[in-house]
C-alpha cells in the first residue's frame, strides 16, 4: 500500500517506463505441487495434485494423476479418501450435511505418489462471522471514481494469531487479481504489527471491490451481487499466502521491489524432511451476500 | 599493544624534544573574494622540502629552523601566492588566495600542489570542488553532491532513482555520509533522484573509500565529508537559480567585516505548484514537495578563537488530498569551537544533534479509521579533536567521539471504526564512543606513515523488552520468539568493545610518483534494515542489539600514483581486498517494518569484495576531464541464501567506466560531457511457477540468489554552460545559463528485470498469463535548462 503510493508520485516525477522482454529461465525439473485448500462447508472438497512449471509456461499445470490422497482427524476418528477424478484432482465428496470436520479439529494429510511419501498437519482454526456488507456512495478521490463501493464489516477474534482469507465473488466472477488476494492478520495486513480484536482495518474492509486492469476500483452498479467468504487460515497458511501475496504484487512496487522470495510449504516429503510445494489448510468459513440496491 | 604503544611515544617524544628550538608559522589560507577558508591549500617552503597543507578549518601550522624563506601558498584553481618571510619567532601568517587569472601581486606559477595525489600519505580518497560539480551534466540540470561521486571510481549504485551509494562492495548503510561533521541519515530527496545537499551552500565534498584514518569511525565503507561554505566575510552576497525541478535562493554576507559572516540558503520544488491548476476536488489538496534549508554562522573571536554553528532541515512531503499523507527529512545542528592552544596545537570541540523522522497517515476521521505512524532516529554527540603540529613531518592526532542514540522505529495508532489500538514498537536507546590516536610521519625523507587506532565501544542500553529467539523450525522459516525480559533505562543490555587499526604508508619513487598501502578495520555499530532494490524512506535503522552483532570490515588496498607533463595529467591505480562479517540478511519474506520481533528475521553473514581501480586525470588546459575504470566482484555467504555458498550483491558491477570532459569552447562557454557504462547487475528471477488457489504462485527453483544478469548500462549526458560576458565582470548581477541534456541516445536503461502476472482476469480453471517486464527509471531523453545568477 505504502509503496504502492511511493510510486504514485514517483511517476508523476518522471516517465518511468516498462517494457515487456523474451527470457528464458533455468527451469528444468518439474516438482510436485499439493493444492490442498480444503473448508469445513458440505459441499466436495479437492486436493489438486500437479506439476511446478516454467514461470512463462503460460498453460494449465500438468495434473499428477497416480496418488493416494488420504487426510484424516489426528484423533483417528475418521479417515477421508481423496479419490481421483481427472488431471490431478482427488476428490472427497461429503454426505449430505456432513463436513471435513470442526473448528480445533487436528487435520493430517497423507500422500504418496512415485513411491514417495509426503505427509502434512493442520488445524481447522476459528472464523469471525461477518457482520456485514455495506454498500456506500464514496466521494471521488485519488484512483477512486465516485460511485457505490461495497465494505465488508467482521471482527478480528481476541487473541493474538488469528488469519484469514477473504474471498469475493461479484456477479459470478471470483476476485482474483494479485491486489484482490486479501489477507487478514488479526485485522491488518501481517503478523507482529500489535493489532487485536478490533474490525478489519479499512482497506481489507474495501478491498472486497472488484478491480480494473489498471487497479482501480470499479464502482458497483445496482443489481450487483455481492458473496463474501471469510477462510481460517493456520499459521503456515498465512505465512505462505503473504510472501505469495507481496510476490505476485512485487511488480507494482518499481524500484522498491522485494526479492524474489519463495513461499514455504508445509507438505513435507518424509524421505528428504524437505517440503514439497504448495499447503494444506482446511479452513472454517464464514459467509455473507448482498445485492446493490 | 603496549609495544605498539611505547614505540609510538617512543617516536613521539624525541621528536618533540629535537623541535624545541624551532619557530612555527601558523594561520589561515582563505579565498581573497569571499573569505572562505581553503581545505587542503599547500603551504611550501621554496627550496626545501618541506610544506604542510591546511586543515578542515583552513589551517595550518608550519615548525621549521629560524631563518628566512619563502612561502609559497597555493590551491588549485588559485593562483599561487608567495611571500618572502623572516622566521625568527613564531608567527601568525594568513594567506588569502585570488583565483587564476585574476590579477593579484607575484603570481607565480609553481605545480608543488598538484602533485597531492602523489605526495600525500593518504590514498582511497576523492576530492570533488563544488566549481567541478557544477560543471557537471546532471538530471534534470540539477547540481547534485551525490549523483557526481558516482562518477568516481570505486563508488557505484544499485540504479538510476535509488538512494545511496555503494563504495567497494559496502551496502549503502555503511556510508557515513557527514553534512558539517553531523550523520545525514537520509541523504536523498525524491527517493533517490536528488541528493539534499544545496549547492551553494556546499564547498567540497571528500569520499574516503579507504585508509580511512583513524579519527573516523562508525561505518564500514566510506566517510563522505560534505563541507559547508562558512559565508561570504567580505560583501554581501545573493546567489540563486531556477531550475527544472528546485529553485534556489541562498543569501551570505558579512556580519561583522573579517569577524563573522553567515549564510542561509533554501530550494524548493515546484512541481505542485505548477499541477496545482489542475487539480480539482480532494485533490486540489495534493501536496508534492521537497525543500531544505542550511544554514550557517561564524565568528572570530581573535586568532585563536572561532566559533561555527550551522543547521540544515529539509523534507519531502506527499500527500494525495487530504486522506493519506506521507513525509520524511532530517534535521541536522552542528556547533563547532576551534581553539588554538599553542601555534602547535589546534582544537576542535565540536557538539551536533542529527535526527532522520519520517511521517505516514491514513484515513481523513481520526476517529473512525485511520492509521498514523511516525519514527525516526535521533542522535546527539560530542567530539573533541586535537591536531598537534610537532613539525612539517611529524603530526599528532588524538581525540574522542560520545553518540548518544534514540531509536523510534515506530509510534503508531491503528483507528478500526472507532477502535484504537496503540502498535507502536519499543523504543531503543544506545550509546556509542570511540578515542583515537594517529601519527603522521615522514621518515628517511622517502616513507610517509600514518598510523593510528581507534578504540570504539557501544552500549546497548535497555529501557525496553530484550527478546531472545530459538531456532527456526526449519532454515529460511523466522526464528521463533522464546522469553523476553524487561530492562531499565540506561542499564546495559550488552555492550561491545572494538580495536580498528589504521595504517597508511607512502612510499615516494620519484618526484612524480608514488606507491601507497593502506590497512583499515572498522566497526559499525548501527544498521539500516533493508530489503528492497532500492532504500525506502521507511527503511529504519537499528543498533546492534542482544541479536544482532556489530558489523566488521578489514581492507588492505595498494595504489601506484604517476603525475605526467608536468602535473597536467594524474594517473592513479588502485587494487583492494575487503572482507566482511556480521552482514546483516534477510529470510525470504521478512517483514522489516512495524515489526517488534523483527530480530528473528534477520540472517547473518560474511562478505569479501575486491578490485581494481584506475583513473587518469587532466587537471590543466581548455580540455579537462578524468575516465575511470573499475573492476570489481562484490559477495555473500550468508547461512540460508543461495544454498549456503557465495553469491553476488544486488549492486555486484563487474565493469564500471565513467568518462568524464570539459572543454572550454571559448572564455564563456564550456562543453561538458559524461559517458557512463557498467555491467548490468544481478538479481534474483522467479524460474518456475505453480498453482494454489488458482493463483500462479512464483518459485525459484535451485533457490539460486542473484544469478541474472540484467543488460548492461551506457548513457551519455551533455551540458554547455554559458557564463557571463568577460567585459560585463564588474557588473553586480551575473547570471549564467545551463542548456543539458541527460540520456542522450534515449537508451532505456534497465533499472530491474522482472516477472509479473499479465494484465487482465483469468477465468476460474483457466491458465494464468504471465510476462516478463523490463523497467526504465528513464526511459527517454532528458533536456534541461536552468539560469543562476550571482549578486553581490
Amino acid at each position: 500500500m505504502m509503496r504502492s503510493l511511493l510510486l504514485l508520485a514517483l511517476a508523476a516525477a518522471l516517465c518511468t517506463c516498462t517494457d515487456p522482454i523474451e527470457l528464458t529461465t533455468d527451469f528444468e525439473t518439474p516438482e510436485l505441487v499439493v493444492d490442498a485448500w480444503l473448508t469445513n462447508t458440505s459441499e466436495p472438497q479437492t486436493i489438486r495434485l500437479t506439476q511446478s512449471q516454467d514461470y512463462y509456461a503460460n498453460r494449465l499445470p500438468a495434473g499428477v494423476t497416480d496418488a493416494e490422497v488420504v487426510v484424516c482427524l489426528e484423533s483417528g476418528t475418521a479417515c477421508y479418501p481423496f479419490v481421483h477424478q481427472d488431471s490431478g484432482r482427488y476428490v472427497w465428496t461429503p454426505q449430505p450435511g456432513e463436513t471435513i470436520g470442526a473448528v480445533g479439529d487436528q487435520f493430517v494429510l497423507g500422500i504418496r505418489q512415485g513411491g514417495v511419501d509426503y505427509a502434512s498437519r493442520t488445524t481447522m482454526n476459528r472464523v469471525p462471522p461477518i457482520d456485514s456488507i455495506a454498500v456506500r456512495l464514496e466521494e471521488e478521490r485519488l484512483g477512486l471514481d465516485e460511485g457505490r463501493y461495497a465494505q465488508l464489516y467482521a471482527r478480528d477474534f481476541t487473541g493474538v494469531g488469528d488469519a484469514y482469507l477473504v474471498r469475493t465473488t461479484i456477479n459470478d466472477t471470483l476476485l482474483n487479481l494479485p491486489r484482490e488476494l486479501n489477507l487478514v492478520y488479526d485485522a491488518t495486513f501481517d503478523a507482529g504489527s500489535g493489532t487485536d480484536g478490533i474490525v478489519f482495518i479499512a482497506p481489507i474492509r474495501f478491498n472486497i471491490n472488484k478491480l480494473d486492469e489498471a487497479g482501480s476500483f470499479i464502482p458497483l452498479e445496482t443489481d450487483d451481487r455481492i458473496e463474501v467468504e471469510i477462510w481460517s487460515l493456520s499459521q503456515e497458511a498465512f505465512f505462505f499466502l503473504s510472501v505469495a501475496r507481496d510476490q505476485i504484487q512485487n511488480g507494482d512496487n518499481g524500484i522498491f521491489q522485494i526479492p524474489v522470495a519463495n513461499s514455504p510449504g508445509n507438505v513435507i516429503n518424509l524421505a528428504t524432511e524437505q517440503p514439497a510445494l504448495g499447503v494444506f489448510n482446511v479452513a472454517a468459513v464464514s459467509a455473507a451476500s448482498k445485492t446493490v440496491e | 599493544m603496549k609495544h605498539f604503544l611505547l614505540t609510538f611515544l617512543a617516536v613521539c617524544c624525541t621528536l618533540g624534544v629535537f623541535a624545541q628550538t624551532n619557530v612555527t608559522a601558523r594561520g589561515y589560507v582563505r579565498d581573497a573574494a569571499n573569505g572562505e577558508t581553503l581545505i587542503g591549500a599547500t603551504i611550501y617552503l621554496e627550496g626545501t622540502n618541506k610544506g604542510t597543507s591546511t586543515n578542515e578549518y583552513g589551517f595550518y601550522s608550519l615548525t621549521v629552523v629560524p631563518g628566512t624563506y619563502t612561502m609559497v601558498v597555493s590551491y588549485l584553481g588559485f593562483a599561487d601566492q608567495r611571500r618572502e618571510v623572516e622566521l625568527l619567532g613564531n608567527m601568525t601568517l594568513d594567506f588569502d588566495l585570488g583565483e587564476a587569472g585574476s590579477v593579484l601581486e607575484e603570481v607565480v606559477v609553481t605545480a608543488t600542489e598538484e602533485d597531492r595525489n602523489v605526495s600525500t600519505v593518504q590514498m582511497s580518497v576523492e576530492q570533488l570542488d563544488m566549481s567541478t560539480i557544477e560543471k557537471l551534466p546532471s538530471l534534470l540540470g540539477e547540481v547534485d553532491v551525490l549523483r557526481s561521486i558516482q562518477l568516481l571510481p570505486g563508488v557505484t549504485s544499485v540504479g538510476e532513482g535509488a538512494a545511496g551509494f555503494n563504495v567497494r562492495g559496502g551496502s549503502i548503510d555503511q556510508n557515513l555520509v557527514i553534512l558539517d561533521e553531523a550523520p545525514v541519515f537520509n541523504s536523498s530527496h525524491l527517493f533517490g533522484f536528488f541528493s539534499v545537499f544545496n549547492p551553494d551552500a556546499v564547498k567540497g565534498v571528500k569520499l574516503y573509500k579507504g585508509g580511512i584514518p583513524a579519527r573516523y569511525g562508525g561505518r564500514l565503507s566510506s566517510i563522505l565529508d560534505v563541507r559547508m561554505k562558512e559565508g561570504n566575510n567580505q560583501q554581501f552576497e545573493l546567489q540563486g537559480g531556477i531550475g527544472t525541478i528546485f529553485s534556489r535562493l541562498s543569501v551570505e554576507a558579512p556580519l561583522v567585516k573579517d569577524k563573522s559572516s553567515f549564510l542561509l540558503a533554501g530550494r524548493r520544488s515546484y512541481i505542485d505548484v505548477l499541477a496545482a491548476p489542475f487539480l480539482s476536488g480532494d485533490l486540489a489538496n495534493t501536496e508534492l514537495n521537497f525543500y531544505d534549508l542550511t544554514f550557517k554562522t561564524n565568528y572570530r573571536f581573535n586568532d585563536r578563537d572561532q566559533l561555527f554553528l550551522s543547521g540544515y532541515l529539509g523534507r519531502d512531503v506527499f500527500s494525495p488530498g487530504d486522506d493519506a499523507g506521507f513525509s520524511w527529512g532530517n534535521a541536522t545542528g552542528t556547533l563547532r569551537w576551534n581553539h588554538l592552544f599553542s601555534d602547535k596545537l589546534f582544537a576542535n570541540l565540536t557538539a551536533y544533534y542529527s535526527d532522520y523522522d519520517y511521517a505516514i497517515d491514513f484515513g481523513n476521521d481520526p476517529n473512525e479509521d485511520a492509521f498514523n505512524w511516525d519514527a525516526s532516529i535521533v542522535n546527539t554527540s560530542l567530539k573533541p579533536e586535537f591536531s598537534f603540529f610537532m613539525s612539517p613531518t611529524n603530526v599528532l592526532r588524538f581525540g574522542g567521539q560520545v553518540i548518544h542514540y534514540r531509536f523510534e522505529p515506530a509510534n503508531a495508532i491503528a483507528v478500526s471504526q472507532g477502535d484504537r489500538i496503540d502498535i507502536s514498537v519499543n523504543r531503543q536507546w544506545a550509546l556509542e564512543s570511540g578515542a583515537f590516536v594517529e601519527h603522521e610521519v615522514t621518515l628517511f625523507d622517502k616513507f610517509k606513515l600514518n598510523y593510528g587506532i581507534r578504540l570504539s565501544h557501544f552500549a546497548y542500553l535497555g529501557g525496553r523488552n530484550v527478546y531472545t529467539f530459538g531456532e527456526p523450525l526449519r532454515q529460511g522459516l523466522p526464528r521463533p520468539l522464546t522469553g523476553f525480559t524487561p530492562t531499565e533505562r540506561n542499564e546495559t543490555i550488552e555492550d561491545w568493545l572494538n580495536w580498528e587499526p589504521r595504517a597508511a604508508l607512502q612510499y615516494t619513487l620519484s618526484e612524480t610518483s608514488s606507491l601507497k598501502a593502506s590497512y583499515q578495520r572498522t566497526a559499525q555499530y548501527i544498521h539500516l534494515l533493508s530489503n528492497t532494490t532500492a532504500s525506502i524512506p521507511l527503511d529504519i535503522w537499528t543498533p546492534s542489539t542482544n541479536n544482532i552483532d556489530p558489523q566488521l570490515a578489514d581492507q588492505f588496498a595498494l595504489g601506484y600514483f604517476r603525475n605526467f607533463r608536468d602535473n597536467a595529467y594524474e594517473l592513479s591505480l588502485e587494487t583492494y581486498y575487503k572482507s566482511f562479517d556480521n552482514l546483516i540478511d534477510y529470510i525470504d519474506g521478512a517483514d522489516l517494518v512495524l515489526n517488534e520481533f523483527v530480530e528473528g528475521q534477520v540472517l547473518v553473514g560474511t562478505g569479501r569484495a575486491y578490485g581494481t581501480e584506475l583513473q587518469l586525470k587532466k587537471t590543466k588546459g581548455r580540455a579537462s576531464g578524468w575516465i575511470s575504470y573499475t573492476l570489481a566482484r562484490t559477495e555473500r555467504l550468508v547461512e540460508g541464501i543461495n544454498n549456503n555458498e557465495w553469491y553476488p550483491t544486488r549492486f555486484d558491477q563487474t565493469h564500471n567506466f565513467n568518462l568524464t570532459g570539459f572543454y572550454e569552447l571559448s572564455e564563456r562557454v564550456t562543453l561538458s560531457g559524461t559517458f557512463v557504462y557498467n555491467t548490468g547487475t544481478p538479481l534474483t528471477l522467479a524460474n518456475s511457477g505453480y498453482y494454489q488457489l488458482g493463483y500462479f504462485v512464483p518459485n525459484n527453483a535451485g533457490d539460486a540468489r542473484n544469478n541474472f544478469r540484467i543488460p548492461d548500462y551506457h548513457r551519455l549526458d551533455v551540458s554547455l554552460t554559458l557564463d557571463p560576458k568577460k567585459e560585463k565582470a564588474d557588473r553586480r548581477w551575473q547570471g549564467q545559463w545551463v542548456f543539458g541534456v541527460y540520456n542522450l541516445y534515449a537508451r532505456r536503461n534497465p533499472f530491474t528485470v522482472y516477472g509479473q502476472q499479465a494484465d487482465g482476469r483469468s477465468a476460474p480453471g483457466a491458465a494464468v498469463n504471465t510476462e516478463a517486464i523490463k523497467l526504465s527509471v528513464v526511459g527517454s531523453i532528458v533536456p534541461s535548462v536552468s539560469y543562476n545568477f550571482t549578486f553581490k
